[in-house]
């Protein structure tokens, strides 16, 4: 009976890890942030009027941050979202010039060229092995490269055909249309890959290309594929986010190089790759937004934003690793002073 | 270092190489005077160029008509409370020359030089203009045009070179560079790196080329690496925005500032300076919030609906940057609110689209903002060429006045676009062309 304590003591311990996921910390963490917003502004933050300014700009880092969560699942980064989004504003305000009826080919457009950009990444990481940050990085700056070609020196019209900035700019109750569409795609994009093949073998083949390989999948293919589909998400928050500031410029897309990485990070991704949660993701964007709109709420300007952040990202990282790497946190455990009967005395 | 930058010139512009010779010779000499002691050569050594300028007679110098300079002052100011006399004489010289019509193949020229980026001046004379700045955005595509345009109205510049680096330390370092080795007598250029750019401007000084920068101050930048810094006064124009939002606001009233990159210091000096002049002379108006917005535009709509939800309802906003200021609009228009007056820095075709666009509705707000601040780039030109061509030995700093004038109805213009910086001393072929990409 004595011998088999220990066993017993493990199982206590499971529980409790099963349920701090990273999936319940970022979860907590929203419910910190909209507490504390609700208490700064006194409750102003759940209005309807600063709802419907505050919420388009989640849903656009909700997408962001989604496309980037699928390149992360494969084990990569990807540096070329600012540029994707930046040539996403380029084509809409270049090729429309400001016309309703050219709105839908530009899309079209726009579809096409985020998707070549997420293809030529993949290929070039997946196929010749280079690395991601490099890849993602030259091909961002080549697009921006053409974009600003395909722009030209200067234009008469620099603004989007009033249609999107229409539906960019509603709402229900104020709740954007975009955080909606962007809630229901995360959704959609769990139900894919929980429950289809192509979204189990997608997550197969990022968690281990060499597994996925192993097993009969093609794995290069599903992760470049991945690169693809993220591109499709960049383009959708660029189309949205041109809609919503009307006129984009050529730093639109600036603002999302680090955000939706910690937004993911936070999300419990890791970065070594392998299945991510869209719904963590979604949680890790909204938190990123509460906790910008917290700090500038609060009146912090200068560097403390950035140290917050950069704290908020350290955190989230260390927490994401403690909580995957269970056999770290026993190794904790098992080194305090007393060793196993520490331990043991610790269950009791 | 001087003759590898003679050696480095365009092989075609033979008496380009003697005037380089020349200003390398004069730069050598002063080095040697530097050398010797004089603690104040160093920022004067661009001054011995003119003593080697050309063999040829310079051209005359525009005549001054005191009227046509004036009306080109309310122009460029966008006010006519300041009078021409009031300011820089080496702004009195460049404008003076702006008054002056180019030809319609200058104009022409100008389409090239601002297309090509590298172009030669068909009877023109040995000296080479060169101009650096990233190109980020509409306002820098002017400011490279109002530079150019200046630079025609000198017989002896034979050369423009433009160089548009991505916004990057480096690739600036490497394009002010790039301009001396290829000749260069003259470097124009919008300094985004305060006194971190020093060397590299210290490098093109050495070789004999002069540099000029505009609008962005460098303080701290060591004495010899730029011969003429064309900037505002921070600080006193920070008190005018103080003045100005106390007057919107009637002598009480809450405010808040917006700025841009976290921390930078043009942010820092006129927050401030105007919370001073607030605290001495307007007591009952109060700073109640700041918010940075890193200039983007999303940024601007951030800290908007930050401001919405902080509960404050502040009068006005104050920011020194004008194009991302519809998106405070635009955040309010969202929320289903009128938006706070404005004072801003510099002016914006989009922004008084939507001003106009709220006149006489419940969302009316008023809006006061200064000229585009394209024009300085053609005081940086014409600091450096009258020192080379009539031997005014070109000042250190050329302060200009940058008064806030409320917007009219009629500054938009639904010709350009809403990035366009509202009124400059472009003129109006010449920014149709611009347009259509010619």
């Amino acid at each position: 009976m004595h011998q088999a304590q220990p066993e017993r003591k493990v199982w206590v311990h499971r529980p409790a890890r099963g349920f701090i996921t990273p999936l319940t910390v970022i979860s907590i963490g929203v419910i910190v942030m909209l507490l504390l917003a609700a208490l700064q502004t006194e409750g102003a933050v759940f209005s309807q009027s600063v709802l419907s300014a505050l919420t388009p700009l989640i849903g656009v880092m909700i997408l962001a941050a989604a496309g980037q969560a699928l390149v992360i699942g494969t084990g990569g980064i990807d540096l070329s979202v600012p540029a994707a989004i930046t040539v996403t504003g380029i084509i809409l305000t270049t090729y429309t010039d400001g016309e309703a009826g050219r709105l839908a080919p530009a899309i079209v457009i726009v579809l096409i060229a985020v998707v070549i950009m997420g293809l030529v990444n993949g290929i070039l990481v997946e196929v010749f092995g280079l690395n991601s940050l490099v890849v993602t990085l030259a091909v961002g700056l080549l697009a921006i490269g053409f974009g600003r070609l395909y722009r030209g020196k200067l234009l008469s019209v620099v603004g989007v055909p009033e249609p999107l900035v229409q539906f960019s700019g509603s709402n229900v109750g104020g709740i954007s249309f975009l955080l909606i569409a962007s809630v229901a795609l995360a959704a959609i994009a769990t139900f894919f890959v929980w429950l289809t093949v192509p979204g189990r073998r997608l997550v197969a083949s990022s968690a281990s290309a060499a597994a996925g390989f192993l097993v009969g999948l093609q794995a290069s293919l599903y992760r470049i594929s991945a690169y693809a589909v993220a591109g499709v998400l960049y383009g959708i928050a660029g189309i949205m986010l041109a809609g919503l500031l009307t006129t984009p410029d050529l730093a639109i897309g600036e603002p999302y190089l680090l955000a939706p990485i910690v937004a993911v990070v936070l999300g419990g991704a890791v970065l070594s790759g392998g299945r991510v949660s869209f719904v963590a993701t979604l949680l890790g964007a909204l938190f990123v937004s509460l906790l910008n709109l917290n700090l500038a709420v609060a009146g912090f300007t200068g560097g403390m934003p950035a140290l917050v952040q950069g704290l908020v990202l350290a955190l989230g990282l260390t927490l994401v690793f403690l909580l995957r790497d269970k056999r770290f946190l026993s190794r904790i455990f098992s080194r305090r002073p007393g060793g196993e009967g520490a331990l043991q005395g610790s269950t009791h | 270092m001087v003759h590898s930058t003679s050696l480095l010139g365009r092989p075609t512009k033979r008496r380009s190489h003697k005037i380089a010779a020349a200003l390398a010779l004069s730069a050598a000499a002063s080095l040697v005077l530097a050398a010797c002691g004089s603690s104040d050569s160093a920022s004067e050594a661009p001054a011995e160029a003119p003593a080697e300028a050309p063999a040829e007679a310079p051209a005359e110098a525009p005549a001054v008509d005191s009227g046509a300079l004036q009306a080109i002052v309310n122009q460029a100011l966008r006010t006519e409370s300041i009078t021409a006399d009031s300011l820089d004489p080496t702004i009195q010289s460049a404008l003076t020359r702006a008054s002056d019509p180019l030809s319609p193949e200058l104009l022409d020229q100008a389409l090239e030089c601002w297309t090509s980026m590298d172009c030669e001046i068909s009877g023109g004379g040995d000296v080479t203009v060169g101009y650096i700045s990233p190109e980020v955005n509409t306002w820098r595509k002017v400011s490279r045009m109002e530079a150019i345009l200046q630079a025609l109205t000198y017989p002896e510049v034979g050369r423009i070179i433009s160089v548009t680096p991505e916004f990057d330390l480096a690739q600036m370092q490497a394009g002010v560079r790039s301009l001396a080795a290829d000749g260069a007598q003259v470097i124009v250029g919008y300094n985004d790196f305060g006194a971190a750019l020093a060397p590299a401007f210290k490098q093109a000084q050495d070789g004999g080329a002069l540099v000029s920068t505009f609008v962005g101050p460098a303080p701290d930048a060591p004495p010899g690496s730029i011969t003429t810094q064309v900037t505002g006064d921070v600080c006193a124009i920070g008190v005018e925005m103080a003045q100005k939002a106390a007057e919107l606001v009637n002598g009480a009233g809450d405010i808040v500032f917006f700025n841009g990159t976290p921390g930078n210091p043009q942010g820092a000096t006129w927050n401030k300076c105007a919370e001073d002049e607030l605290a001495a002379s307007f007591p009952d108006v109060k700073v109640v919030g700041k918010y940075d917005t890193g200039w983007t535009l999303q940024g601007a709509f951030e800290a908007a609906t930050a401001l919405l939800a902080s509960g404050q309802d502040p009068k006005v906003v104050l920011y020194d940057y004008a194009d991302p200021m519809p998106q405070i609009v635009k955040a309010y228009e969202q929320a289903g609110k009128g938006s706070p007056d404005m004072v801003t820095w510099t002016s914006n075709n989009d922004l008084y689209r939507v001003w106009e666009e709220n006149q006489g509705k419940d969302t009316e707000f008023s809006l006061a903002d200064t000229n585009s601040i394209n024009w300085p780039a053609r005081v940086s030109v014409t600091a450096l060429m009258d020192q080379i061509v009539n031997g005014t030995p070109a000042p250190e700093l050329v302060i200009y006045p940058l008064p806030f004038v409320n917007a009219a109805v009629g500054l938009y213009d639904s010709n350009y676009g809403a990035d366009y910086p509202g009124p400059t001393l472009v003129p109006g072929s010449v920014m149709s062309g611009m347009l259509s990409g010619s």
